[in-house]
């Protein structure tokens, strides 16, 4: 019974990244939450992951200073 | 000219939206990674915002009013470029990079560096910078799906029949995008500091 619910740590990866997505079943979200509670590599590795989302919806919303200052080097002039 | 005018007006009757265009440029760029694309794209957006600034009721964020006009019109250039769809299957062959942190077991090769605070890491300029430098070098279909679904938050569904790829490889992609985008930060960024 728990064999089904060991994935490798590639399988979390992935896992994440669908759950991410909310296209994550239950029993891919037990096996998920099972193998971060014992892997902090993964744990670490899907916190990243979220940063990664948390970012660009800090571009989304153009509130960051660093994000905004990024590709506003040789803005386009205005047609005028 | 209708731009022309609509510019000049725009200064004198709705400053507002006047100072948006750099920002509208800048977002459109970030979708597009191409710089005449994204002034077409920025420009078409503001003009499209002018001409239905009757629907604009002045509350909440003008910003947010005019991503979703920006929104449309880059989804209406991305169905336009994709009208026969992305090729996933030659997509998928090649675009194993960030999936190389695996042994053949699928464990992870290397310790995995933490990335700390998130509030610090997005405070921190070194950050942004190479997160912009990792996400220029990403293969266009793994870009054009980690943008459609983190900046835009659209949902899979609609962002594989924009781009006309099955559902499966949709999740591929964003999981190889996220994967490369990682691990391209991992190197550059966290284990350089």
């Amino acid at each position: 019974m728990m064999k089904m619910f060991m994935i490798s740590c590639l399988d979390s990866t992935m896992h994440h990244s669908r759950k991410m997505d909310g296209a994550l079943g239950l029993m891919g979200r037990l096996a998920l939450k099972i193998h971060l509670a014992h892997c902090p590599p993964c744990t670490q590795a899907a916190s990243s992951m979220d940063l990664l989302r948390l970012a660009m919806r800090n571009v989304a919303a153009g509130d960051t200073p660093h994000g905004d200052r990024l590709v506003s080097r040789n803005p386009p002039s205005s047609p005028q | 000219m209708p731009m022309e005018r609509s510019s000049t007006e725009t200064t004198q009757r709705w400053p507002e939206l006047e100072v948006e265009r750099d920002w509208l440029f800048r977002q459109a760029l970030w979708r597009l990674r191409d710089r005449d694309a994204a002034e077409d794209i920025a420009q078409e957006a503001w003009i499209a915002a002018w001409q239905s600034r009757g629907t604009w009721n002045g509350k909440g964020k003008l910003r947010s009013w005019l991503a979703g006009i920006l929104r449309h019109k880059v989804l209406d250039h991305l169905r336009a470029k994709y009208r026969t769809g992305i090729s996933a299957e030659t997509e998928l062959e090649p675009q194993e990079e960030g999936l190389e942190v695996f042994d053949s077991n699928g464990m992870w090769k290397e310790p995995v560096a933490t990335w700390g605070d998130p509030a610090e890491a997005l405070e921190s300029g070194a950050f942004w910078t190479v997160l912009e430098t990792c996400a220029r070098v990403m293969p266009e279909s793994q870009y054009r799906l980690f943008v459609m679904r983190e900046l835009d938050e659209i949902e899979t569904r609609e962002i594989c029949q924009t781009l006309g790829i099955s559902h499966e490889n949709c999740h591929v992609l964003l999981h190889r995008a996220r994967m490369k985008l990682r691990l391209c930060l991992d190197k550059k960024w966290r284990r350089a500091a």
